[in-house]
This record gives C-alpha cells, sequence and structure tokens, in this order.
C-alpha cells in the first residue's frame, strides 16, 4: 500500500472503515442462483425484445396540475391509486392502461411518491409482457437536471448485460406547463414502455423487483401493469386510412403537436425508401422529428437523412424489430433556416412512420 | 427418471455451493462497490450483475481456486466501466448525476459522517477511487490491484497520486 501523510490516511481509514460497516442489503442477501436462471429464461423472450423495448408513444396532452395534488382515484378497473404525502409539484400526468389493450392486469397501482423507492414485488404471469409507466417532476430550473429510472430488479437480458433502466429527465413546472406528450426518454414526459416477448414464449411466471431511482427531491408517479405477449398493441385512436403504405398501416400513435407548435409533415406511413415532402424549417426554431419502424428484425433501421447545408443531420431509428411505434421526438436546434427534404432509408420491407413539427427555442423545453 | 433426480440432486448441490461463495463474499464486494461508485443504487447493481455473471460462469468457476479474486476483478470492472456501460444503455444524465454528487451526499449513497473528505472523493475519477479503495480500503498491494483493474502496477500508482493529490488539494491539505 503506498504511504500518505497520516492525517488523510486516517481519514481515508475511517471513510473506508464506515463503508464496510454499511452491511449487506437485503436484495443481495436473498440473491439465489434460482433467481438468476430464471430471470435468464425470462429474458429470454425479452432477450429479443431487448433493442426492442417497445416504447409505445403516443403522442396525447395531459392535464396540467402545478403544486397541488391530483385525485387520485383509481381509473383502472380493479386498480387501487396509492399516493403518499408528496411536498412540492405533483408529475403533471397522470399514468392509465391503454384503454383498448386486452386483458390488461394492474400490477402495481398508480402510485405516487418522493425520491429513490423500492416498489412491491410483483409476478409477471405466463406468456405476459410487461407495461410501465412512470414520469417524474422536480423544481429543479432545467428539466434535465433530474432523473428518474424505474429499475427491475432482475436481468432482463441473456447477453450478460442490464437492459432494465428506463430512463427519464424529469420535467419541471414551467417544461411541464409548456405541454406534455407520451415519449421515451424526452424531459418532461410521461413514459410508456412495453416489455414484450416477441421471439420466444414465456411459459413462466416470473417475480420481479422494482425500484425507484431518483434523487431525493424528486417527485414521481408509477404504474405498472401486464397483458397477454399475444395480443397486439393497440392505441387509440384508430388508425388512418388514408398512409402511402400499400402494406396495412402499422399500429401507431396519431402525431399531435404540443401546443405553440407547428406541424411541418404530418404524420406519415410509409414502407421502404421514400422522400419526404420538403419543409421550410423556420430560423432558429427547434425542430422535432419523431419517428418510429417495425416489422422488421433486430439490427433492422431506418434513416431519416437530410441532404443540404440546412439540415445535414441523419435521425436513426434501430427499433425495427416490433410494433410499429413512434417516439416523441428528437429535437435539434435551430439555424439559418430554409428548405429541408428528408429522404427515408429503410429495407424494402420495412414499416416506419414519421412525424416533424417546429417550436420557437425554449417553448418546449431543451432538445430531448 | 433416475436420471433426473440426479440431475436435480446435482443442481441442487450446485446452487449451495455457488450460495455459499454468495454469502463469503457478496458484503466485501458490496463496499467494494459502495466505495468507488458511491451510490447506493449502481453498487448494488454493479454486485448483482457480478453474482450474475459469477451464476453463468459457475461450472468453469467452481473448479478454480481463486473465485475470490475473480469475482473481485468482475466487480472492480463493472464499477470503473459503468460509466461507458450506462452510456450505451441510453443514460445520458448520469454526468449530470456525478456532479450533483460531487458537491456532497445526492441522496443515492449512505451519508458518510466526514463530510468533507466524502465529497472529495466524489470528485475523483473512477479509475482513482477504485485504486484508493483497493488499496488503502481492502488491503491490497499495489501488483494485487493492477491485476483486479487490468493495468500495470506504475498506472494504479499514478491514480492513487493524483487521487491523493485531489483529496489533499480539496481537504485543504488534509
Amino acid at each position: 500500500m503506498p504511504d500518505i501523510d497520516s492525517p488523510l490516511d486516517t481519514r481515508l481509514q475511517s471513510f473506508f472503515e464506515e463503508i464496510k460497516a454499511q452491511g449487506l442489503p437485503g436484495q443481495l442477501a436473498a440473491f439465489k442462483p434460482a433467481t438468476a436462471r430464471a430471470g435468464r429464461r425470462m429474458l429470454n423472450l425479452f432477450a429479443g425484445a431487448a433493442g426492442i423495448a417497445v416504447v409505445a408513444a403516443g403522442v396525447a396532452v395531459f392535464a396540467v396540475e402545478l403544486n397541488g395534488h391530483h385525485d387520485v382515484g383509481s381509473l383502472i378497473p380493479g386498480g387501487q391509486s396509492s399516493s403518499s404525502s408528496i411536498v412540492g409539484p405533483t408529475p403533471p400526468f397522470r399514468p392509465s392502461v391503454p384503454t383498448d389493450a386486452h386483458g390488461v392486469k394492474v400490477l402495481i397501482p398508480v402510485t405516487y411518491g418522493t425520491g429513490p423507492k423500492t416498489l412491491p414485488t410483483v409476478v409477471l404471469g405466463p406468456n405476459e409482457a410487461l407495461g410501465y409507466e412512470y414520469g417524474c417532476i422536480s423544481d429543479h430550473p432545467t428539466t434535465v437536471a433530474t432523473t428518474m429510472a424505474l429499475v427491475a430488479n432482475r436481468v432482463f437480458d441473456t447477453s450478460g448485460s442490464w437492459s432494465n433502466f428506463l430512463v427519464d429527465g424529469c420535467s419541471n413546472p414551467k417544461g411541464a406547463s409548456a405541454g406534455s406528450e407520451m415519449s421515451n426518454g424526452g424531459a418532461g414526459i410521461l413514459n410508456r414502455q412495453i416489455y414484450r416477448p416477441t421471439t420466444t414464449p414465456a411459459p413462466l411466471q416470473s417475480t420481479i423487483s422494482l425500484r425507484v431511482k431518483t434523487e431525493a427531491s424528486v417527485n414521481w408517479v408509477v404504474l405498472v401493469y401486464e397483458f397477454p405477449s399475444t395480443s397486439a398493441w393497440v392505441v387509440v385512436p384508430p388508425i388512418p386510412t388514408s398512409t402511402t403504405s400499400s402494406s396495412p398501416a402499422p399500429s401507431l400513435a396519431p402525431g399531435v403537436a404540443p401546443p405553440g407548435a407547428t406541424v411541418l409533415v404530418p404524420l406519415t406511413y410509409g414502407t421502404g425508401p421514400a422522400t419526404l415532402p420538403t419543409f421550410t424549417w423556420a430560423a432558429n426554431d427547434m425542430l422535432y422529428i419523431a419517428d418510429g419502424c417495425g416489422s422488421g428484425s433486430v439490427g433492422d433501421t431506418v434513416t431519416f437523412a437530410g441532404d443540404n447545408s440546412t439540415f445535414d443531420g441523419d435521425f436513426v431509428n434501430g427499433q425495427c424489430s416490433g410494433p410499429v411505434t413512434l417516439d416523441g421526438g428528437s429535437g435539434t436546434s435551430g439555424g439559418a433556416g430554409g428548405p429541408v427534404s428528408l429522404t427515408v432509408k429503410a429495407g424494402a420491407s420495412l414499416k416506419w412512420a414519421v412525424f416533424i413539427y417546429e417550436a420557437p427555442p425554449g417553448l418546449l423545453g431543451p432538445a430531448p | 427418471m433416475i436420471a433426473s433426480a440426479t440431475g436435480l440432486a446435482t443442481s441442487e448441490s450446485r446452487e449451495r455451493a455457488f450460495e455459499e461463495i454468495v454469502g463469503r463474499d457478496t458484503e466485501r464486494l458490496c463496499a467494494l462497490a459502495r466505495s468507488i461508485l458511491r451510490d447506493e443504487g449502481e453498487a448494488q447493481d454493479a454486485v448483482q450483475e457480478t453474482l450474475v455473471k459469477a451464476w453463468r460462469s459457475w461450472d468453469s468457476l467452481s473448479r478454480s481456486d481463486h473465485t475470490s479474486r475473480w469475482l473481485t476483478r468482475v466487480c472492480v470492472n463493472h464499477c470503473i466501466s459503468r460509466r461507458r456501460y450506462l452510456r450505451s444503455r441510453g443514460w445520458p444524465p448520469l454526468d449530470l448525476l456525478e456532479r450533483a454528487g460531487s458537491a456532497g451526499n445526492d441522496g443515492s449513497s449512505v451519508p458518510i459522517k466526514d463530510v468533507d473528505l466524502d465529497g472529495a472523493y466524489r470528485k475523483l475519477s473512477l479509475k482513482q477511487r477504485a485504486a484508493i479503495t483497493i488499496t488503502f480500503g481492502h488491503g491490497y498491494s499495489v501488483d494485487e490491484c493492477a491485476a483486479l483493474m487490468g493495468c500495470r502496477p506504475g498506472t494504479v500508482r499514478t491514480h492513487v497520486a493524483r487521487g491523493l493529490a485531489t483529496l489533499r488539494k480539496e481537504l485543504g491539505d488534509a
């Protein structure tokens, strides 16, 4: 051991001894190899879906209630809401199960809380997929300064790595009031994520421990449910019939721009390569491209590529192996503005969807 | 039928042997991960990931005389590569978390009495923390620490020296 000066040495020794004395957390003390094995089995199913974490996104507008508690009466048949006494802003959105998803069983009802918390253990039934909805809010001045993750105490992957982080940048009152939408990973947003076995049946039930990981000052809300993995994920309202696709329309949420935003390319469905209509991007506005793809294999991607100096970036979506779902819109900073023509690069049979809008800087918060 | 029963017995004894190792090493691994990461959730994740990896490799690992060393090395590597791993898993705000953590306890780890030292320690890189934790906190030699971290002894000395220099600076030459 290298020599150091005595005062620092003493302090470091005390520091490490104090950490050692903290003991073994219950979750690790209860670790059983059988659990790990079951996890692998379950994740076989989820594994196919590991990269596919199907994000059922729909753009929806939620009532915003700041600095007050929501009525936490359950909207879910058979479900109970629970709410701890939280101080400060309440997440300005309320999770709910999809109204037309069949066979939904609520595992953890709508629950509000503050700071880190271990949620009740849930049992995922045989051949069931798991749905999470969660969001968070804090008083931090910027939306990206706080985070919330719903962490499953299980291995959702057979590759030896974890894929159980479901991450959100927390909202703040200012950001949330600009409009809410469902998305994956955007700031100030209610997340919905679905883990659905797509490649392997999940014949056995599995026990899953969940915990909310976030800063102590963050208020959050969460809902967890299961539904038959074989059922189609249906999103309301019904899929439009007028699409550019010659194939059946993908199951997709309709695009609705947040208040104050301007739609540049309305929700458009397609299959395979295409060129989108040219639109004009206003100088200095933020450009948001919500896109999705599906019906492909793991590794398939769809690229929305710009082709001129106004917009020369690429938006690549690699979650094309499940049903088509629309993400919440990746933002990019505005520039001089001008016409933009995007080319869709995708396999011939790959289904995709895109919805593009712009908003003045600051209206929707920082770019996701 | 006989083969099934034998297989079951083998499976149970395999699990028992594994759980003995878990009981012997998990607490030590947990302290190691807590010291390096200074985040209770991340530390638990790193340890659990280590245990899962151990279970998957148990057939070969159980025949090794160096199980504890193997577990320690895997755990350390999980800890010091956590940032890269989390980024690959879509964890963009980690820097922000670390920044928040560097200012003091962020609520995600058990508070330490020596708040100043904890705050200064959080300003070290993960590799500096690992080198100092392994050598000062857990009594390994520099050579052993190098083996655990997968680097050269000279690199460990550098991490330790720079880490200690930062601590002294932050603590006002304590």
